[in-house]
Parts: C-alpha cells; structure tokens; sequence
C-alpha cells in the first residue's frame, strides 16, 4: 500500500466520468439460442459419433446392396449356417443367404420405419396437440377426450387388428405404429402450447397487436421446435424397437422381404449352434437404437435451457 | 374423489366398449371365411355346419348383438381351433404365468430401477451414476428379445432351466430358478427406464428450495432424502409406471415365446396367426381391459400421493 | 477471542462453471452482535444471498467452493471447520434461515404441521404431542388463525404470505440465536410485506434473536436494522449504522441506492433515479473497484486497485478512493462530498 501510495499521481485521481460503453459490454459472446445448442451439440463428442455412425448406416443401407458381391436372397444350400468367412463377412444363415447382404436390405426396412413413423408421428402429433393447445376451450376438451381414448388402446392391439385386417407385411405395420405413436407428441405440444400462450411475451405480442399467424410462427413454433426435434430422435429408435419386437414375433415383415427383427428371430431359432446368425442383426439394431438415444440426449442437453448456465 | 374414479371408470367401460365394436367388426367384415383359415381343407357341408353352430351364417349386425349379450353374461365365445375350449378357460388358464411373470418383472424393476436411479442422483458424477446411466442406456437399446437369447445362451443350462416355467406344488427355490431368468429378461427396460427417470427425478428434487429449508433445519442426509426427496421425487415416476406395466406385458410375448412359458400373450399370438377370431376378441378386450385399469390406478394413485392432485380432483367436480 | 455472535472474516466463494470460475464473494467481512438486526442491502448477483447460504453451510461443493483462508465465527468457533454432525447441531437450533419465495421453499407433500414438527424433534428431546403444541404456539406467534386446523393442511392451501409466516414459524422452531432472512417479502405484495417485517421486528424483540436481513430494498430495512451493510460485485463497499448510511453515505454506490429508493415524503425534490450500466461480470472481476464502469465520478486508480476501507466513524466505514488524501488534493473537498451525495 505505501509503495503505491508513493507511486500514485494526482493524475490518477482525475474524473473519468461514466464509462457506460464498457459497463454495458458483456464479457461474454452473445449468441443465439440456436448457435448455441448447435454449439453444445458439436461439442457432444458421444453425439456426434452417433450421428456420424448414423449417416454411415444410411449410407450403406443405400449403397452396399449395390456394390457388395451377394444379393440378399441369394441360396447356397451347400454352405448354409457358414459362420463368417473372407468370402462372406457374417456369415450364412439357416437357408444360405448372406447375413452382410441381408443386414443393409434390412436396414432398409427398419430405418425406413423409424424414420417415416417418427415423421408421421411428428406432423399428426404437432397438428393435434398444437391445433388443441392453440383453440382451446371446447375444442381442446373434445380433442383430449378423443386422445385419452386413443391412449387407453394397447399398441399391440392395434397392430393385431390392422394385421388381421389388411394382411401382415410393411404397410399395415407401419399405419398400425402411426396409429399410436403420435399421442405422446400431440400431449407434449399441447401442454407446450398452453404454458406459451398463457407466458407475458406471447401476452405482450397480442397486446401490441400482432396476428395470431405470425404469433405461431414467431413465437410458438420456434419455442416448441426443440421439444418436437428432441422427441423425435427418441420416437425413431422406439418404432424400429417395435417393428423389430412384432417382426420377431411373425407379425411384421413377411419373407421374402426381411428387417433386422425379422432377422434376429430367425437367428434365435439357431442360436444354440450358429450364434452369429443372432448376433449380427441384434448388433445392428443395438447400436444403431442406443446411437439414437445417445445423439437424443445430446440434442436435449443442447437445447434444455435449464441447463445452461 | 368417489366421482372422479366413477368418472374414470365410465371411460374405461366405453373405451373397452369402443375398441370391442371397432375389433368386432373389422374382424367379422373381413374377406374370407374364419372356417378357410385352418390347414385344413373341410368339405362344404362341414364347412356350413360349422357356419351355423358359430352364427356366422346370421347377419353382422345380429352377430354383434348375440357378442354383447354372451359377454355381459361373462361369455366370451369359444375358439375356433380347439373346439369345445372357451376364451374364458383359456384365459384362466393362460393368465396366471403372463401375470405372475409381468409382476415380478414390475416389482424387479421397481425396485432395482428406483435405487440405481436415486444412487446415481446423489453421487453425480461419480462411478455408481456412470454405471447408471450406462444400464439406461444399454437397457433401452438392447431390445428385449435380444436379451432373453442371450441370457438363455449363456446364464441357463446350469442352475437356471433353459426353457420352462413354474408347475403346481413346485417349491419356492424351484419357483425361483425357473422364473428367475424370464423375470430378468423383462425387467431390464423397466430397470432402464426408471433409473433414468429416478434420476432426474431426483436432480429435480434437490435443486427445489424446501430442501435447501429442511437442509437448514438441520435434517441429516437420510432424513432428507426418506422424509423430503422421496415422495415428493416418486410422484412423476407414477407416470411413466402404467404404460410401463403395459408395455412389460405386451413385452413378455417374446418372452414366453423364448423360454416357453405357458402364458397368455404366446397364446394371444397364435390366435392371431391361426385366425382364431372369438379368442382374439377375448384377448384384446382383457389385455386392453388390464392397460386401461392400470392407467385409471395411476391416475388414482396420484391424487393419493400428491396433494395438489388431490385438490385439483375435488375442485374439478 | 471474539465477543460477536457472528464475526466473518475474508470470505471467498467461488462457483465453477462451465464458463470458467465465478467469484460470486469476494472477501467479505461481517459482525452480528447477539439479538441485533443487521442488513445487507445490494442488487441482484451482489453475493449477499451466497453470503447468507455460506453461513449455514449450504453451499453446494462442488459447484461451489469456499476458499481456505476465509472465516466464519460463531459464538468464536470457526465453523467452516464443522463436521457433517455438528453442523446438524448449528443448523436450525443456532442458526435458522428464512428463504425468498414462500411458494418454493415448503415441502408440497408434507403437511404443514409437521414441516414445523419436524425441527422441534431434531434438536429437541420431547414427545410427538408436545412438539405439536408448540408447533401450534408457533403458528399463533406468527399470527395464523385457527393454528389447530392449518396444522393438518398442504402448503398449497396456504396464500403466499401465510406460507412466508409458515417458514418462519419453522425458523423459529428452536429460538435460534441467529436468523438469516433472504429476502423475506420479496415475493409478496407490498401490504403483505409490511406486515411480515412488523412480524420479523417483534420477533427480533421479543426472543432477542439476532438477525441478518438480506434484501435488494432499502426501504424496506430502514425500520427494522441497527446496522447496514451495503454489497456490489461480491464486495462489501460501505457499512454503517442505519442513520450514517442513509444521511451520510460515503460511496458513490450507497448514495445512488438511496436516490433509487421511491420516497414520499421528498417526491417534489427529485426524480426517481436509476444506476446507469449492470455490475461486473464475476467470472472476470475487474482489478479495482467493482463499481467503477458505473460511478459518476470514477478516477484513474479505481480501475487499477480496488480500495481499502476508510473509517468514517467508529461504526462506519466505506471502500472508496475519493477518501484518499490524493483525492481530497485534486478535488476539494466540496467536489467530494457532491460526488458523494450525488447530487
């Protein structure tokens, strides 16, 4: 204190005056809410891998069919339960075919599920819940009785009846999975919506006037997005856990055509002598599901708010 | 209070009676003939006797009604492939397994999921919260038929049976080996998913301020979390609880298919693929009856735990 | 060594978060003499909440983290060195603290009476029954109409202010030495709030409680507090007794307060006044002064070294450099005490 008592000049004890622009100067980057859960994310090295493994297995469920040397319903009776040789990665299963070959087709099958449902599942979901939420009073107390006597129907019913009644195969399992998957979503967005059109800034927006078209897709659409992204990356691993449970029990996809569930109940069956026929697809459907629960805890970490500091 | 679960039970009675009329006739209405759907080939005058004994020969709507009135007599029909067995034997038969086998996976997971969950809470960051969320997320990947294989390839064979399920006047250690294994192959998404939301749950809990209040009055770490974090942690947990009841019965299909349980749920599935319509109705209409009374007992276990619930139900009315 | 009830010395508490170390108390110094009413006013994030939570151990580590050289004293013992028990011990009996929203900080699955009950048995040795009767000469202590029958009742089926009464029933639960009230009427209307600071008086008087009152408001302590203590950006800037402080305040900060307070009885004198500007961020805290971006009259020095506290009087002090001698010698004392008075 004496040394800088001796060192300190009366120039220093001269007015400087409000230095506003520096006070107001925020030490950290502003940035939007956006940039900024896109930021985490990229940060998120576990859900960028998945993501990444993710775009792989799209991809080779696009290409490998063509490029790899073995259709999928190729027969070599000679060889059949083979396990993985050079000439054939993973082997062969129980009729000869090339497990490899019969991964990505498929795949086709079991991401197309996934994806399509979820997609289904996002727009009837949104629609319902944001159409109840919005309206309100009578229409909302209609479309919530509606719901809650969709919900009381098991998932399981409904694809038995609409197997029962349109056949089994691909189609009648996906429009029984539509059928039931949307309400979790049309529940989320509603309550979203109510809590937003009830906040002071949507309340400020319609004092100032603001039509409600540009209310939705100002306020309420951008601040429901993340919920409906978050719910839909976990809404594609529980479709292909479905196609892949039904599939298993003989319910979904009919041979010729095959999924992973299709494939993984075939492989059961042999799997006391010839465990790679199990292994291989209930691999492919393991870490492609927990790539999507890894890449959906990732976005939520990105987007909750909550957990920002 | 006595309204609203009258209330409640009243939506169960027309969402039963909805999805019985939708089933009913989407099944009946179908082209092709329930007497076509066996392997067998049957003679047309056969064919027709067959016709005229389960009314097919009446008109829908007739068939309908003749349905409502055997059931409101507790009636419900009599399978097509093993004349002579009414849906109701086969569900007395057939129940108690898919029962006992869903309960002790419930109570399992309950009880397994809500420890890891609570333990992983209160050790953030640590190993036990590591291996948590690590289960969860095993727990939510690997489907559960893929578990069931793999715990029959390698956990059985030894003490546990490979396949097989509880007979009568068998001994509690017997009771144990042969559902032991089942009860684990069910129970491990239910493990997941409680643990997981236990612990966020209970994250949740421990941010709010009453206990920061209760810290502050002195309450040690146990008292804390039995008296403040607990009840107050459980309450969103009942939520999820019923459709995972549900879904750990309409789970345990494949199960009971694996280990060869005599349940309902393998049973549901054959009639499904034998087209043996009377004891698909019967099925659906008891599975979608069990569903929905799991879901009113939630709704009637929240007004039971949380207060708020309990005033919001009695001043709706 | 120390006759105060509370004497804390030099606190430091830092949080770390993903952003980097927040210093959110900067070396904070503090006496509470037994039965006496202090107050420790400052806007948001000034670290007087974190102040208060440090004093029961409430702290959360990690994120939080207290630094080793800082001291809390109670009755002479430092009890950052306490053990899990003996803080039990202090917790509630000795020290009680009162939270700033009444709607969050009651159990909503307990009911009320025996959230009070609660306290009474931890650190007394007495049977269920009586624990409820006191708990029920708790509830008429705080004012609360037929205390038999809101014993049974939830939390939600109180108002706001009934609920703030409630918390502070359970306070009061073991006649603690030492009540800490975070911003007690905060949340609740203003009739509401009145009442609730005649309540916390009474009782201040009447069990000769000391207590710490922490609020943003200065109006709302000039009634109720011997002793004021004003906190910006983690730092004690002046303290005083409440005369000195609102009269003669001695930092440019203290007088700005005042001008923000809305007064009735000088309305025609002057305009409401507002501080231009936000406090520092903490997870760089300036060199100097914490207030200097803001002050009306900031020199060279105050955004090099931040400034040692000159003795006004006895019990009033102030961190400022305009109390330097250098200042005096450039400014005159005139200019000094308008910068001071802000006027």
């Amino acid at each position: 204190m004496t040394d800088l008592n001796n060192s300190m000049t009366e120039e220093m004890f001269q007015g400087l005056g409000v230095d506003e622009q520096s006070s107001e100067t925020l030490v950290r980057p502003s940035i939007s809410y956006w940039q900024d859960a896109v930021r985490r994310l990229k940060k998120n090295k576990i859900a960028m891998l998945s993501l990444f493994f993710l775009i792989f297995m799209i991809l080779m469920c696009i290409f490998a069919p063509y490029i790899y040397p073995h259709p999928y319903n190729e027969q070599n009776i000679a060889i059949t339960n083979q396990g993985p040789t050079a000439e054939h990665i993973f082997g062969l299963d129980d009729l000869g075919r090339d497990i490899f070959a019969r991964i990505w087709v498929g795949g086709r099958v079991s991401l197309t599920i996934g994806i399509v449902g979820a997609l289904v599942s996002l727009v009837a979901g949104t629609l319902y819940g944001g159409i109840s939420g919005f309206c309100g009073g009578i229409v909302d107390d209609v479309m919530m009785r509606i719901l809650e006597i969709i919900v009381g129907i098991p998932y399981m019913v409904v694809v038995i009846i609409v197997s029962v009644f349109l056949g089994k195969g691909m189609t009648s399992l996906m429009i029984a999975l539509c059928m039931t998957s949307w309400t979790g979503l049309a529940r989320l967005v509603r309550g979203e919506i109510i809590e937003l059109k009830e906040s002071e800034y949507v309340m400020a927006a319609r004092v100032l006037g603001t039509p409600s078209f540009r209310i939705i897709t100002k306020h309420l659409i951008p601040n429901t997005l993340s919920i409906i992204i978050i719910n839909t990356t976990f809404s594609i691993p529980s479709f292909i856990f479905s196609e892949a449970f039904l599939s298993f029990l003989g319910m979904g996809i009919q041979p010729p055509l095959t999924s992973w569930g299709a494939m993984a109940a075939l492989g059961q069956q042999q799997m006391t002598y010839y465990p790679h026929e199990l292994i291989f697809p209930a691999l492919a459907i393991s870490v492609t599901m927990l790539a999507f629960n890894l890449l959906g805890d990732g976005l939520r970490d990105a987007f909750d708010p909550k957990l920002r500091q | 209070m006595v309204k609203y679960i009258l209330k409640k039970i009243i939506y169960m009675i027309v969402t039963l009676w909805i999805i019985l009329t939708v089933t009913f006739f989407l099944m009946y209405s179908m082209p092709g003939d329930p007497t076509q759907a066996s392997a067998k080939v049957l003679p047309e005058a056969v064919q027709k006797n067959l016709e005229a004994k389960w009314g097919l020969d009446k008109p829908l709507g007739e068939q309908y009604v003749i349905y409502l009135k055997n059931l409101i007599h507790g009636n419900m029909g009599e399978s097509y492939m093993t004349p002579g067995l009414t849906a109701n034997q086969a569900i007395e038969e057939r129940f108690p397994a898919s029962l006992q086998l869903g309960l002790q996976a419930v109570a399992v997971s309950l009880i397994l999921g809500l420890i890891l969950g609570i333990l992983a809470a209160f050790n953030r960051g640590k190993w036990i919260d590591f291996v948590t969320i690590f289960i969860a997320i095993l727990g939510v990947s690997i489907p559960s038929f893929v578990f069931a294989a793999l715990l029959q390839k390698y956990a059985a064979g030894g003490i546990f049976p490979i396949i097989g399920w509880v007979t009568e006047g068998m001994g509690l250690a017997d009771i144990f080996k042969y559902t032991a294994l089942p009860t684990m192959a069910a129970a491990i998404s239910g493990i997941a998913t409680y643990s997981r939301f236990m612990r966020s749950s209970v994250l949740d809990v421990l941010g709010a301020d009453y206990i920061l209040l209760a810290k502050s009055k002195g309450c040690s770490r146990f008292q804390i979390i039995w008296r403040h974090v607990m009840r107050n942690a459980i309450t969103p947990i009942i939520s999820i609880v019923a459709p995972q009841i549900a879904a750990i019965v309409t789970g345990s299909f494949v199960i009971e298919r694996i280990f060869s349980i005599p349940g309902l749920g393998r049973y549901y599935v054959d009639s499904v693929n034998g087209r043996d319509y009377p004891m698909i109705l019967a099925t659906t209409l008891f599975f979608s009856m069990i569903f929905i009374i799991c879901m009113v007992g939630m709704d009637i276990l929240y007004a039971v735990v949380d207060p708020r619930v309990r005033k919001s139900i009695i001043d709706g009315n | 060594m120390s006759e105060h009830l509370l004497d804390i010395e030099n606190l430091k508490v830092s949080f770390h978060t993903y952003a980097g170390e927040v210093q959110a108390v900067r070396g904070v110094s503090l006496k509470v003499n037994a039965g006496e009413c202090i107050a420790v006013v400052g806007e948001s994030g000034s670290g007087k909440t974190v102040t208060s939570k440090a004093v029961l151990g409430l702290i959360a580590e990690p994120p939080g983290e207290i630094k080793k050289d800082s001291r809390i004293l109670f009755e002479g013992k430092n009890i950052l060195d306490f053990t899990e028990k003996e803080w039990r011990n202090f917790r509630g009996k000795d020290a009680a603290m009162i939270f700033q929203d009444p709607m969050t900080s009651l159990n909503p699955t307990m009911k009320v009476g025996k959230q009070i009950m609660e306290s009474i048995l931890l650190h007394n040795k007495i049977s269920k029954q009586e624990a409820k009767e006191r708990a029920i000469e708790l509830l008429r202590q705080v004012n609360i109409p037929n205390p038999e029958d809101r014993l049974n009742q939830y939390p939600y089926e109180f108002s706001g202010g009934m609920r703030q009464r409630v918390v502070i029933a359970i306070a009061l639960a073991c006649n603690p030495k030492l009540m800490i009230a975070d911003e007690p009427t905060t949340a609740l209307d203003v009739t509401i709030q009145a009442q609730i600071m005649k309540l916390l008086k009474e009782i201040q008087k009447k069990n000769n409680t000391a207590v710490i009152m922490i609020t943003h408001d200065l109006g709302v302590v000039a009634g109720m507090a011997e002793y004021i203590t004003v906190m910006y950006a983690g730092c004690v800037v002046e303290s005083g007794k409440v005369e000195e402080i609102f009269h003669n305040p001695q930092h440019p900060y203290t007088s700005a307060l005042l001008k923000a307070v809305p007064n009735m009885e000088n309305e025609n004198k002057s305009e409401l006044q507002i501080i231009p500007g936000t406090p520092p961020d903490l997870i760089m805290p300036p060199k100097g002064c914490g207030f200097a971006s803001r002050c009306r009259y900031c020199m060279g020095i105050c955004k090099e070294q931040s400034p040692d506290f000159t003795h006004v009087s006895e019990s009033h002090k102030a961190a400022c450099w305009l109390h330097h001698p250098m200042a005096k010698k450039v400014l005159g004392t005139e200019d000094i005490r308008r910068v001071l008075e802000n006027e």
